[in-house]
């Protein structure tokens, strides 16, 4: 049987942009995806997004990360206001090169803290560029109802898209 | 009444009146290939730019009778040049490694990042992974993968997060997946899906 996946909304950025929101999320799915194929105009191969559920500022968010650069592997746990979501793509990157992420959020109506995975990958054609295999906890209770992903460094560069899925 | 995608196997119910309205989901199957014969690769060929995304999901073990973990190969448009890069962390349960090859011939996994286990390894095992392509189809991006798969022996076992780039801006429309090293074993199977 198919994978009952419905797409919510796609968001393509066509000009610069600083920060995208899913708004208005329907509360009729079981779990959340949310994938994105973005590169942003820092200077540097990599950049980072400022993450939140809801209202940006409402509450803490964890996170414990396992890292590869190509080369070497380190591990982090981070506390902090929004939740980092490194690395993408930035314009110091290969041309054209966009980075890779997917977001899984189960039970985001749940009466919980709300949970969730990350796998992200930037590339290009170098050795030394970011992967990760990302747990992350927003320590409030309430539904998910919207979802901002502000830009970190630099901006999102067009063609960048974020696709939200529900899952039944 | 219900209706049944012939593509999809997927139900919905008319909208007329008295029937709850139930919208088609948004992944669909487009090809499922699997292996009946030990053979080095296989092709998804001629696939539609209709959907936003793909995604393989996939079972493969290699052949080989040398106790390896091997690696596969993730070719586009029939592109045999060095036009890829991949980056590859994977774990084996006690420690972690990061591996990167640039203008490379693949998007997989091959080198010292193999995954799959060869016919030496624990008998009827198979790696099981998902590869994401985003935006498969968008004409302004070079094309990304990213693959997460694992093994487990009952003893050892490996796990990878592996990105990869394709240099090319063509929308992908075949997609070539081989065996690294030697051939993909019978049962090994590869299921391409679209995601709208």
């Amino acid at each position: 049987m198919a994978l009952n996946l419905f797409k919510i909304e796609t968001i393509e950025i066509t000009n610069i942009t600083s920060s995208i929101t899913f708004s208005n999320i329907p509360q009729a799915y079981t779990d959340l995806k949310l994938v994105g194929s973005v590169r942003s105009n820092v200077g540097n191969p990599y950049d980072f997004i400022y993450f939140y559920l809801n209202t940006p500022g409402i509450g803490a968010y964890t996170q414990r990360l396992i890292r590869g650069d190509g080369s070497s592997v380190s591990t982090q746990t981070n506390s902090v206001s929004y939740y980092p979501l490194q690395m993408i793509n930035g314009n110091g990157a290969t041309s054209n090169t966009f980075g890779s992420f997917e977001v899984y959020i189960p039970n985001y109506r749940g009466s919980g803290e709300k949970s969730f995975s990350v796998d992200i990958v930037s590339e290009t054609n170098s050795s030394g560029i970011y992967m990760d295999i990302q747990s992350g906890l927003w320590n409030q209770t309430a539904a998910i109802t919207a979802m901002t992903l502000a830009s970190g460094s630099g901006p999102y560069l067009p063609y960048s898209t974020f696709t939200l899925y529900g899952i039944l | 009444m219900a209706i049944t995608s012939l593509k999809s196997g997927i139900s919905t119910r008319s909208g007329m009146a008295g029937n709850t309205l139930i919208y088609p989901g948004s992944y669909e199957s487009i090809a499922t290939n699997t292996i009946t014969t030990p053979t080095t690769g296989t092709t998804f060929s001629s696939i539609p730019s209709t959907y936003t995304h793909l995604q393989i999901r996939w079972i493969a073990r290699d052949s080989g009778t040398t106790d390896n973990f091997r690696g596969i190969k993730l070719q586009f448009n029939s592109d045999t040049g060095a036009n890829y890069s991949q980056h590859i962390l994977f774990a084996d349960g006690s420690s972690a490694t990061a591996y990167s090859a640039t203008s490379d011939d693949s998007a997989g996994t091959d080198g010292v990042a193999g995954i799959m286990p060869d016919a030496q390894k624990t008998a009827s095992v198979f790696a099981a992974g998902v590869w994401d392509i985003l935006d498969y189809a968008n004409t302004s991006k070079y094309k990304t993968t990213r693959l997460l798969v694992g093994c487990d022996l009952n003893g050892s076992g490996r796990m990878s997060l592996a990105s990869g780039l394709w240099m090319n801006t063509n929308a992908i429309t075949s997609i070539t997946i081989s065996d690294n090293n030697n051939n993909f074993v019978t049962g090994t199977e590869f299921a391409l899906y679209g995601i709208a």
